[in-house]
């Protein structure tokens, strides 16, 4: 019985609290009702008003033809037929002119601004930086010029040498001297920290100390083959590693004959196609000429094992255009493509390298030009 | 006997796969890597014009404003996409310093372009320009310079972006080029009409007539200094020729109680082909302008119109509604028997030969829509590049890449504007003029 007297205390003290707090029943005191102001009409003038106004009918050109829905073209046009419209849409409708001066007013004729077309002048080109994809020769990186110190001090000082002892003063080495009959004490170099009188920030990435190239790689040796044992003497040590190095300097230059006849298993179907979607995507035809459009050429590059195509060996083999102009459009734009897509290398089993070492790539716009 | 012939022929076609099979394989075991690729993408090629740089005080605004007239007439081609200054790595602060490729390469520039320009005391400008292919580290062409007055700054910027256009595309130049048009003002049931004429780009414009008559189809000479255009001041349409240098004009193959209208250069810009409207008959004539010579090229009781030359001036392609509808029809420039090349539904009309000689431009009208189309000149390969209410009159630019119309908007505040359009029917854009503009024609290149 306590029970339910303390449920029922509980809730009734709830109801009143929201009741008191809760404004449960605010939106009914605050709804306010519309007034509209109304007029007694009488039947004759209700009458009136029914009747039907003669609207009087826009100018509009009857023999205008009116724009179907859709477009029932049979022969449907390259482009859908909402493609213009809809590209069109953004376009404001043109501003309704003043009315034209009836006068004539050729005074406003100015004659076509003359320009000289000098005979063509040929700039000589500046020499572009050195930017060799391939190089037979390591590129050595430089030494990485010092930052600028992040101590800041009241005097700002050099970086010391760096067998130097960090001091406030700065005093040189000096080594006993033997010939002299006054021993001098020896003592070591001492300069003050490096310092600089204000904080500066690091505006500019320093230089990367990483190589900007790197040889090409040499060839996979060839295999070992089993030969008879001969009666030869042993060589020595000194002389093995010197004809190794001479046989490793000459299969650099010159390549083997195993060099030239890849080994291994070709590359499956899936990775070829991966090449291939890997080059297309960066194959735009977009900014070429109709007759490009129409030309198939047939480029030739060589690859570096990580992948990367070495640009300066991208080369025109085959084409097959209306004229040299699209041909060299066409081969312009297949190389933009081998290139751009394959900055960070293209994904190619590196076990396979013997196998696309060298790739030739046909580049047939044909199912393109009907885009 | 047969049967070991059957045999031996079989034997000797395995053995011949089997040769043809092993020396593809051989190939691809000792050959490179061969594949090809025959999907690719259409999309605009990213390029870069930094503010060229002023080599002096007089070149600041203009070295700026140039630079963009370049970056607006490739981008307007829908065949470039410009790339913001505020992406930039490297900047260009002179003329022969080194490209940076790496620093636009990072940014996806595939073509890089830079220039100076020079204005002199005297008003003379110089303004010198050079074309990287960012992604092959190398120039593309060498650099060129070209001079003129300050008051050719436009002509110059176009000129700069014509060849860059060039060179990357392939195509011919066209910025650098004029459009002569009917600038039509007022409210449609009272328009008044002008002949104008202005930049490619809208910009330049001029009026050539008053309006105190009305005047049609204006069309440029081949060498751009001329313009034949239809005019009613008469109260009947009469052919004019007007030259553009000092507005002056004359009056051709002026006929008492004949009606000539839809006039059209040939070639050699001596030779002009019309139509002449006597006795309720339509018919196409042609007139020498030097000898004033008039020949008659059809004579058909149907309405033969809108002809126009093919470049090596040897066809005429016109309309005509000799089969019942209106249709395409091509004849030797000398007269002859016509040869029908449309054969698709509905009307067609206007039909323009491309300046390159390869396909025919014409108009539209299929079930109560307008179209642009273009078609092989044998009637081929018909395309339509645009749809709506009102799309008519095509022109060629130039090079014969781009087609520039007329649309109107339909209602009764529907107004006429000029739209241009690429000829694989991309890059449908509207050009700027102050005023509503119909019946386009395309200028040559200037000179």
């Amino acid at each position: 019985m306590n029970k339910g007297t303390y449920i029922s205390g509980a809730l009734h003290l709830i109801a009143i609290v929201l009741i008191l707090f809760g404004g449960m029943f605010d939106d009914i005191d605050d709804n306010e009702f519309e007034v509209a102001e109304v007029s007694i009409v009488s039947s004759e003038e209700f009458a009136a008003l029914s009747q039907p106004v003669e609207v009087p009918s826009p100018v509009l050109d009857v023999t205008a033809p009116q724009a179907p829905q859709q477009e029932p073209e049979t022969d449907a046009p390259i482009l859908p037929a909402t493609e213009a419209p809809q590209e069109t849409a953004e376009v404001a409708e043109p501003e309704t002119p003043p009315d034209a001066d009836v006068s004539p007013d050729l005074s406003e004729i100015t004659p076509l601004p003359e320009v000289e077309v000098e005979p063509v002048v040929p700039i000589t080109p500046s020499t572009p930086t050195t930017e060799n994809v391939a190089t037979l020769l390591p590129n050595l990186s430089q030494r990485p010029t010092p930052r600028d110190s992040e101590r800041v001090a009241p005097t700002p000082a050099a970086q010391p040498e760096p067998d130097v002892e960090i001091s406030d003063s700065v005093r040189d080495a000096t080594e006993p001297d033997v010939p002299a009959e006054q021993v001098q004490e020896e003592q070591i170099a001492t300069a003050p920290e490096e310092a600089t009188t204000e904080i500066v920030p690091e505006t500019t990435e320093p230089p990367s100390s990483a190589p900007l190239s790197s040889p090409r790689p040499a060839s996979r040796p060839e295999r070992p083959v089993r030969v008879a044992e001969t009666t030869e003497e042993p060589a020595s040590l000194d002389t093995s590693i010197e004809t190794a190095l001479n046989e490793a300097n000459t299969s650099e230059r010159t390549p083997t004959p195993a060099a030239s006849v890849p080994s291994g298993p070709p590359l499956t179907r899936g990775e070829k196609d991966a090449l291939r979607l890997a080059v297309g995507a960066c194959w735009s035809l977009g900014s070429s000429s109709t007759e490009a459009m129409r030309t198939t050429v047939v480029v030739g590059v060589e690859m570096s094992r990580d992948g990367k195509p070495q640009a300066a060996t991208i080369r025109l083999i085959d084409s097959d255009g209306p004229n040299d102009s699209a041909t060299q459009i066409a081969f312009s734009a297949a190389r933009r493509a081998i290139i751009r897509c394959g900055t960070r290398g293209y994904n190619l089993p590196t076990d396979k390298y013997d196998r696309w070492r060298d790739i030739e790539i046909t580049f047939n716009p044909e199912r393109m030009r009907t885009r | 006997m047969t049967l070991l012939k059957r045999l031996t022929s079989v034997l000797v076609m395995a053995l011949a796969i089997n040769a043809v099979a092993f020396t593809l394989q051989a190939q691809e075991r000792t050959g490179p890597l061969r594949i090809e690729i025959t999907e690719g993408v259409i999309e605009p090629l990213p390029f870069a014009v930094p503010d060229f740089v002023a080599e002096n005080r007089a070149a600041n605004d203009m070295a700026r404003q140039i630079a963009e007239v370049v970056a607006s007439d490739l981008s307007g081609t829908g065949l470039f996409r410009r790339i913001g200054s505020d992406a930039f790595i490297s900047n260009i602060t002179s003329f022969d310093s080194p490209v940076q490729y790496a620093d636009w390469r990072a940014i996806n520039a595939q073509a890089l372009i830079t220039g100076s320009v020079n204005v002199t005391a005297g008003g003379r400008v110089t303004v010198k320009f050079r074309l990287f292919d960012v992604f092959a580290g190398s120039e593309m062409g060498g650099g060129l310079q070209l001079g003129g007055t300050t008051t050719s700054w436009r002509r110059l910027a176009h000129k700069v972006a014509d060849t860059v256009y060039s060179r990357i595309t392939g195509e011919g130049p066209y910025f650098d080029s004029r459009v002569v048009f009917v600038s039509e003002t007022g409210p449609k049931s009272d328009r008044r009409k002008r002949l104008a004429i202005m930049d490619y780009d809208g910009a330049n414009p001029q009026f050539l007539t008053d309006s105190s008559s009305l005047v049609l189809a204006p069309r440029f000479s081949p060498t751009g200094d001329r313009i034949l255009y239809t005019s009613y001041e008469s109260g009947f349409p009469r052919i004019f020729v007007m030259n553009v240098g000092n507005v002056s004009r004359r009056a051709l193959d002026d006929q008492q109680g004949a009606m000539s209208f839809a006039p059209r250069f040939g070639p050699d810009g001596n030779t002009v082909v019309y139509s002449l409207s006597t006795g309720g008959n339509t018919d196409i004539y042609k007139l020498n302008l030097q000898s004033g010579e008039r020949t008659r090229l059809t004579s058909a009781p149907s309405i033969e119109t809108a002809p126009s030359f093919s470049p090596d001036g040897r066809q005429i392609v016109f309309e005509s509604d000799r089969s019942g509808t209106q249709q395409l029809y091509t004849m030797p420039a000398n007269g002859g028997e016509p040869r029908r090349i449309s054969f698709g539904t509905g009307r067609y009309g206007t039909p323009v030969w491309s300046p390159r000689g390869d396909m025919i431009a014409f108009t539209k009208q299929n079930q109560g829509r307008f179209h642009i189309g273009v078609m092989r000149t044998d009637g081929s390969e018909e395309r339509l590049l645009t749809a709506s209410f009102l799309d008519e009159g095509p022109s060629w630019s130039p090079n014969g890449r781009v087609i520039m119309f007329m649309r109107e908007t339909s209602g009764a505040g529907g107004a006429p504007a000029l739209y241009s359009v690429d000829v694989s029917g991309r890059n449908l854009r509207r050009v700027n003029t102050n005023t509503a503009a119909s019946d386009p024609s395309w200028s040559p290149l200037l000179p």
